[in-house]
């Protein structure tokens, strides 16, 4: 008995274990698609000849980008150029045009006209800005910020991410990717991601991912397709083997907890036996029931089975119950739960 | 294209191949080739017809998890569980997969296209059917025919090369008994399983969660309700949805090509690569391991996922050397590995080719 209990222990602490190793896994792979997954992604100051706004105007603008692979709804939150005024422009509720599909960009034009519709922001990015930021609805947590110095940024040019989505950013999620990267850090090295663009990209990516040459740099660089069968071996190789281990460590528990739980049934059933002269085994946890409901069932079993009521399976020396049914454990027909007698 | 599907019918009703696929996909090979009018909106790649609607499941790529789904509420692991080490031969079959991949290139197909056409060795239609969906969509109708006509031709391809492969001594290999498996080991098993291969290769999250999912359903014990519902009505109307749309999307002029030929050659080819590497594998494995606990080989075929189609080709086989040697059990092992084994393979396709 006493191995018995410290096997369920040491079963518990495993399981508390394995509870445990999830839990930080899933921690970690935690990647909610919403507004976080939003990104200052490019910036025009001195706009003289290039994009031309819904009204034929020229002037600077800002790019968001979802990062993310679901839609997202900026509507409500907030874009500043002041750190110590993060609701400077709300972003209106109820225009369609907010909600940014998957991997897509939205453009606002800082020209300080609100009125000329809702992606028309109420302050202008100029040679003087140093601060922008996209703020949540709540107006406190920082969605992304960006400091830099507007007048460095050349006429007609765009100072954006290198990669859409890229780079550092203002944590925003609880295990985002910057939380890693110190302020100072930030701001002695200056953000990395962030650069003058050679080409501006409004409403479109900084980079153009190429699906195909992916596909034709592979084929270059694995003609024969022998790294690629090698590695993907080696992985499904590793995750069954360990699989393989895994089960094979709960295998032996399991064989220990099985041979103490049979001792322990043994020894409670075998003043039974020796009475019935029957060889009967309980397929019951000895925990769940008690002694009277086990030797209750016993009687029954072999009462029926005396008046040939056919109610067992056919094996010899075995007595069980076959099931009946019964509309009162119909869950279909009751639809609530069973009431149990507590012991 | 229509004498096609009714041969497809005929074999499944006639000689019993596969009927619960060969079926569907036969009758929707006959509906998909009848000419009509374009602009009726009712072919299958005319948009907002009930058909193109049918085949969003298809070309999504929603049925095939949905699929797994059932597969997994009605697979029973016992025999993996009580054996750990026949996963290794659900893992040494595919190399089916990923040799095909390499003649693919060879033959010139494109590493997207070849990746698509490679899977077809892990013998799994819903697989194939969810990875040529995303990695080569026009292709799909032409590897989901082939990889399903194979899976029914299993018990015609692999025997010969099981026989090849071993020598008489080795198809008598008794194995020793399966323990009994314990009814929570059984529930750790998708749990952990799940959280296991997802985190190696996340991108056959779709089928793998969808596989381990309906097996939690089954051997939780209180949602029999529900594990019923996914093993038997829902497995079986997404079964007629993909077999039927599937078939009709085998239009002869996207069919009928060179390519298809070569598509089928090499889902052949894939098939033989699997079984060699699961039946050579064992005999390997069997160099490691005591008299006692020496496995079969016969049952190194059944590392390719056609449940339980290739077990019951091993049980057979090694039913002709001797009347009493009943192998199904243990080669559902290797079987049901393979369809692990077969999902953690797209993923990582998947993953690299998308």
């Amino acid at each position: 008995m006493t191995t018995f209990l410290c096997n369920i222990k040491q079963m518990r602490k495993i399981s508390l274990y394995i509870f445990t190793f999830c839990l930080i896994l899933c921690a970690f792979a935690a990647n909610g698609q919403n507004l976080t997954d939003m990104r200052l992604n490019e910036i025009v100051v001195k706009n003289t000849n290039g994009y031309l706004d819904d009204y034929g105007n020229r002037s600077a603008w800002v790019e968001l980008f979802n990062t993310s692979y679901g839609t997202v709804d900026v509507a409500g939150c907030f874009l500043t150029d002041d750190p110590d005024n993060l609701k400077k422009y709300k972003i209106p509720k109820g225009d369609v045009l907010t909600k940014i599909k998957p991997r897509q960009h939205l453009l606002f034009y800082a020209d300080n006209e609100p009125d000329k519709g809702t992606f028309h922001l109420n302050f202008a990015i100029d040679s003087t800005t140093t601060y922008i930021a996209l703020v949540n609805a709540d107006g406190k947590q920082i969605l992304d910020e960006l400091t830099f110095q507007a007048h460095k940024v050349p006429e007609n040019l765009s100072y954006g991410r290198k990669v859409d989505g890229i780079g550092f950013t203002k944590p925003a999620g609880f295990f985002s990717r910057s939380w890693l990267i110190s302020k100072y850090e930030k701001e002695a090295n200056g953000d990395p991601g962030w650069t003058v663009l050679s080409k501006v990209t409004p409403q479109s990516a900084n980079v153009i991912d190429n699906k195909e040459s992916k596909l034709i740099r592979l084929k270059e660089r694995d003609p024969h397709g022998g790294i690629m069968a090698v590695t993907a071996m080696s992985v499904v190789f590793s995750a069954l083997i360990i699989l393989y281990f895994l089960f094979r460590l709960v295998a032996a528990r399991n064989i220990k907890m099985e041979e103490a739980k049979k001792q322990a049934s043994a020894a409670a059933e075998a003043p039974v036996e020796a009475k019935q002269n029957v060889n009967v085994t309980v397929n019951a946890d000895p925990q769940e029931y008690t002694d009277e409901e086990i030797a209750a069932a016993i009687v029954m079993a072999i009462h029926l089975e005396s008046e040939n009521e056919q109610v067992h399976d056919v094996e010899s020396n075995i007595l069980t119950f076959k099931q009946i049914y019964s509309p009162w454990g119909n869950k279909a027909l009751i639809m609530k739960q069973t009431p149990s007698i507590n012991r | 294209m229509i004498l096609i599907g009714l041969l497809f019918i005929y074999l499944a009703v006639t000689k019993d191949w596969e009927p619960m696929l060969l079926v569907p996909i036969g009758f929707g090979i006959v509906i998909g080739n009848i000419p009509l009018f374009p602009g009726l909106q009712v072919g299958v790649y005319e948009e907002g017809s009930v058909l193109n609607i049918l085949y969003q499941g298809v070309r999504q790529g929603f049925y095939p998890p949905l699929i797994f789904l059932g597969i997994g509420a009605m697979t029973d692991f016992s025999a993996l569980i009580s054996n750990p080490k026949l996963l290794l031969i659900g893992a040494a079959a595919q190399f089916g997969i990923f040799g095909a991949y390499a003649i693919a290139l060879a033959m010139g197909f494109a590493p997207n296209e070849a990746g698509a056409i490679g899977i077809i060795g892990g013998a799994d239609g819903p697989t194939a059917i969810f990875l040529s969906s995303r990695l080569a969509p026009d292709l799909m109708g032409a590897i989901a025919v082939s990889a399903y006509s194979y899976m029914a031709l299993v018990p015609v391809i692999q025997p010969p090369i099981m026989r090849l492969m071993t020598t008489k001594k080795e198809r008598l290999i008794r194995m020793k008994k399966p323990r009994q498996v314990s009814q929570t080991e059984k529930k750790i098993f998708p749990i952990v399983g799940f959280l296991l291969t997802a985190f190696i290769v996340p991108s056959g999250l779709p089928l793998l969660g969808m596989l381990f999912f309906g097996n939690l359903l089954k051997e939780s014990g209180v949602t029999r309700r529900l594990a019923n519902t996914a093993s038997g009505p829902l497995i079986d109307i997404v079964t007629i949805l993909i077999g039927i749309t599937v078939g009709c999307s085998t239009q002869a002029d996207k069919f009928l090509q060179l390519k298809s030929i070569g598509i089928f050659a090499l889902g052949a080819f894939s098939f033989v690569i699997a079984t060699f590497a699961g039946v050579l594998f064992v005999k390997i494995f069997n160099l490691f391991l005591k008299d006692e606990n020496k496995i079969n080989p016969l049952i190194g075929n059944a590392g390719v996922s056609a449940v339980p189609d290739s077990a019951r080709v091993s049980n057979n086989v090694g039913l002709e050397y001797d009347k009493t040697n009943y192998l199904l059990m243990h080669a559902m092992g290797p079987n049901v590995a393979g369809v692990i084994g077969s999902a953690v393979a797209a993923g990582i396709l998947l993953g690299f080719l998308s």
